[in-house]
């Protein structure tokens, strides 16, 4: 009788495990709905699975994908292909930060665009790794400006949760120079502010973080970009 | 009869074996990054994967290269305490904790959940402690029990802060 039980229980034991083990196996979904969200913003692996659904009209999509680092790069999608798998750095830790602009145009058959869709991703040294933190603004790494560089932006000063704001702005003034005025369609992410190779040049800029529907919350900072290289005064 | 008696027991068994297997709260898809230029802050962004109903506590262990960092309770604020699942921000200030003066070249976290409790129940007949997990449903039939009323003493968790005794001034 006692033995009846035990396999009885045993039975039970190993249907219990079994939709356990049903269960494990399925991995969770991070569904991530919240608009202050940066996670949605940034990448945590060197490889990047792209998917999307085909608008019912469109006959081939072209991928564009921009970043600071890199010249442009497309790829063109036939109907059916649903997926890319988009490398984008070498080993499993970048070596510098970048942003990247992704734009998907969907065409019809006589190559008129029927659907656009884009998204902006960060490649951030503190999602690999260990970062510089630096507490002491007095010291020249806060205000030197000597490559491309990420801006983060978010509103409020300890996390975007509770403010109202739901897009940004971004104003970069050189003095003396241009201005640019970024509009930014979220209210947290991440901004690629190219300066190499770009007409920006050296100088003193000013630079401006904004959120339309909250205007007091605002804040700013003066940065520099020295030239590089070696100078030498002569008399 | 005996079949269907069975069959419930297998039942009940393969559910209390599958309860053990509820999901260990796990944090990934970290994130440090101080919020340069705008100011000294740290973010420290993290994903939260736990059962629906849990809460967890998060300690947060800090390096420079391979020499643990002290931050201060004070210097945190964020999802620290009872926090559910989802995407989740710590901030650290630096100009609260012992390195204000300083540039840490090789930061990183480590970040460690534990479930929080809702409810302690000590046993007052022989002092263990029983604990419950569930945050989403409040526990309605406590005070329907002879046991909670007699030989069980029910604590509700409160996280650690400051708190107001009494009604506020305009009502007293």
């Amino acid at each position: 009788m006692a033995t009846k039980w035990k396999n009885r229980l045993v039975m039970g034991w190993l249907l219990g495990c079994a939709v356990a083990a049903r269960a494990s196996f399925l991995p969770p979904v991070l569904v991530d709905a919240h608009p202050a969200s940066v996670h949605w913003a940034t990448v945590f692996t060197n490889a990047v699975l792209l998917r999307w659904d085909w608008p019912e009209n469109a006959a081939d999509a072209v991928l564009e994908i921009d970043g600071m680092a890199e010249e442009s790069k497309s790829v063109t999608f036939q109907r059916g292909e649903s997926e890319f798998l988009w490398a984008l750095f070498d080993g499993t830790t970048p070596t510098t930060e970048d942003v990247y602009e992704l734009r998907m145009t969907f065409r019809t058959d006589g190559s008129e665009v029927c659907a656009v869709q884009t998204a902006r991703l960060a490649v951030v040294h503190g999602a690999f790794g260990p970062v510089r933190i630096d507490a002491n603004t007095s010291d020249k790494a806060w205000v030197a400006l000597k490559q491309d560089v990420v801006v983060p932006y978010a509103p409020g000063d300890v996390g975007a949760a509770d403010s109202a704001a739901d897009s940004a702005q971004l104003v970069i003034s050189k003095l003396g120079g241009s201005v640019q005025t970024n509009r930014l369609d979220d209210a947290v992410g991440y901004y690629g502010w190219k300066l190499t190779g770009s007409a920006w040049g050296y100088g003193t800029f000013d630079v401006e973080l904004s959120f339309p529907e909250t205007p007091l919350d605002m804040r700013t900072a003066r940065l520099t970009r020295w030239p590089e290289g070696m100078m030498i005064v002569v008399r | 009869m005996k079949k269907t008696r069975n069959l419930v027991m297998t039942v009940l068994v393969g559910c209390l074996s599958f309860g053990a297997y509820a999901v260990e709260p796990t944090v990934s898809d970290v994130v440090v990054r101080q919020r340069w230029p705008w100011s000294r802050l740290v973010n420290i962004d993290y994903v939260l994967t736990c059962d629906s109903s849990n809460r967890c506590d998060i300690t947060i262990t800090a390096y420079n290269g391979g020499a643990q960092l002290t931050l201060s309770p004070e210097s945190l604020s964020g999802d620290l305490q009872q926090v559910a699942q989802g995407m989740r921000r710590i901030v650290w200030d630096p100009m609260k904790s012992a390195y204000t003066n300083q540039a840490l070249t090789q930061f990183y976290v480590e970040i460690t959940p534990a479930l929080s409790p809702s409810y302690m129940i000590v046993d007052l007949n022989d002092g263990s402690q029983e604990f419950r997990y569930d945050w989403d449903t409040p526990w309605l039939d406590i005070t329907n029990q002879v046991e909670y009323m007699t030989e069980k003493l029910v604590l509700k968790h409160i996280p650690a802060g400051t708190y107001w005794h009494g009604s506020a001034d305009q009502r007293a």
